[in-house]
């Protein structure tokens, strides 16, 4: 049991738990599915961890989670968008791409190796839509307390996890050859890194949005 | 490559792309700042801008007040007292001379009632604005040629658009009567000239008279706060540019030129 204690797993436990504190009564049904989304991420996280201790290959663990991935993130981002723009030719468009090379992937090398070029395109598409945000809400005329705008904390946390996941998904194939430890190799430390930054900016987030509400019960 | 090198490599990479982020934020937060500061000018010059109308209205409905007072004592007074000393004399033992006099009572509250009508007018004070720049101009003038001290000319361009701008239009009211006004406690003149024309977006209002004039660098800082600061104040206001030209003996000129409507 104690195996299953990972930094990653334990900050993803703790974002979940907030998010549940934060989230569950909020009026928006796309931020209340965050707390569902981090749910499968955690159950992906133990699940992974003991798979790879029965199968050694835990790859179609996250080959099914990429889908989770893909779909709440894109969910979100349609949400955000919205208060702006129309923003479903996008968001469809960036589905259909990685519907595409999703195919593409499992159809080359199968379902239990790991989808990492959907991945980088994946990457890709939320570093475009967090700076395509961002670029947003400059132009918008109206003002935001960025300090405490929840979406703009959300979007912060997915551009420094994608963005600063670029090298370790160009260098991929080298990667797996530089061990850190006789366990682990480079890009687990990244990796470990960046959730720590997403899901510390994702939890700031979800408490920007409890927020107002509980100032307004005061 | 080796694996040192890709480490190496990588960890650096990874380092710079997760600064740049962090640059892209602080570039929004700082942006964001501006806006904050922007917004705040906006509502802080939208404030100045509906406190200077309101004064203005106020000081519209001062002048007009004014007006109406000297109206009311030196001329429907006037007409009145002879009207009641007219009948007073009336001795019905003559009827001729009775009815002639009947006959100058009715004259004189005839024209008292016309008098009556036209401060009914000017009692609507600022509303007078909704008929127009122009028009509030004509009626302006149309008082002060009643004193008969001043000659006035009036050229309106036919192209002034039919759609006008009230705020606008009110302080350049203002400005109107405080111009009239310096030139009939102060300039000394008999002749007044206004210009209203309007050419490609801006209107053009001048104001000249032929009075004793002054010498704009020598002017004590008490006449200068008074009268010419506001104007320029006022024409600056809305978007606009005074200038006052003058000269000893040799009248004033003052001309706003403001983007119109």
């Amino acid at each position: 049991m104690y195996n299953y204690f990972t930094p990653n797993t334990i900050i993803e436990v703790i974002c979940l738990t907030i998010a549940v504190i934060s989230l569950l009564k909020d009026s928006s049904w796309v931020w209340r599915s965050m707390i569902l989304y981090l749910l499968i991420t955690c159950l992906t996280e133990i699940g992974g961890i003991y798979v790879s201790r029965q199968a050694h290959n835990n790859h179609w663990v996250y080959n099914i989670f990429i889908l989770f991935e893909a779909g709440f993130t894109h969910l979100m981002f349609a949400h955000l968008f919205n208060k702006y723009i129309n923003s479903k030719p996008i968001i469809i468009c960036g589905l259909a791409l990685f519907c595409l090379f999703y195919v593409y992937e499992i159809e080359s090398h199968g379902f239990f190796r790991y989808n990492h070029l959907t991945y980088a395109i994946l990457s890709a598409q939320f570093v475009l839509y967090s700076l395509y945000y961002y670029y947003l809400l400059i132009q918008d005329h109206g003002y935001v307390n960025l300090k405490q705008s929840s979406d703009f904390w959300w979007v912060a946390g997915i551009l420094f996890f994608y963005f600063s996941s670029t090298a370790c998904n160009f260098f991929d194939d080298k990667l797996y050859s530089v061990m850190i430890t006789p366990k682990h190799h480079l890009s687990y430390f990244i990796f470990k890194g960046l959730n720590i930054i997403l899901y510390s900016c994702w939890s700031y987030s979800f408490i920007c949005r409890k927020w107002p509400i509980t100032k307004s019960e005061i | 490559m080796a694996n040192n090198e890709i480490r190496n490599l990588i960890i650096i990479i990874t380092v710079v792309f997760l600064i740049a982020p962090g640059f892209l934020l602080a570039y929004v937060f700082i942006y964001n700042r501006r806006k904050k500061s922007h917004i705040e000018e906006k509502a802080q010059m939208k404030l100045t801008f509906e406190a200077e109308i309101a004064k203005t209205q106020l000081e519209v409905q001062e002048q007009t007040m004014q007006t109406i007072g000297a109206d009311l004592h030196d001329n429907i007074g006037q007409l009145l007292s002879l009207t009641s000393l007219t009948l007073n004399s009336i001795e019905l033992e003559d009827i001729a001379k009775a009815e002639q006099k009947i006959d100058t009572a009715i004259d004189l509250t005839l024209r008292s009632i016309k008098e009556m009508r036209l401060l009914g007018k000017l009692l609507q004070g600022d509303q007078l604005i909704v008929l127009g720049l122009a028009e509030a101009i004509r009626y302006e003038i149309s008082w002060l040629e009643r004193s008969g001290k001043f000659v006035i000319s009036y050229l309106q361009d036919d192209e002034l658009p039919a759609a006008g701008n009230p705020d606008k239009d009110l302080i350049l009211f203002r400005i109107v009567q405080e111009v009239l006004n310096n030139i009939i406690k102060h300039a000394g003149g008999t002749q007044i000239g206004i210009k209203l024309g309007y050419s490609e977006g801006i209107l053009q209002l001048s104001i000249n008279d032929n009075g004793v004039g002054f010498d704009m660098d020598n002017l004590p800082v008490e006449q200068r706060g008074m009268g010419l600061q506001n104007i320029q104040k006022r024409a600056a206001i809305i978007g606009g540019e005074a200038i006052i030209v003058s000269n000893p003996g040799a009248g004033t000129n003052v001309t706003i030129s403001i983007q119109y409507p």
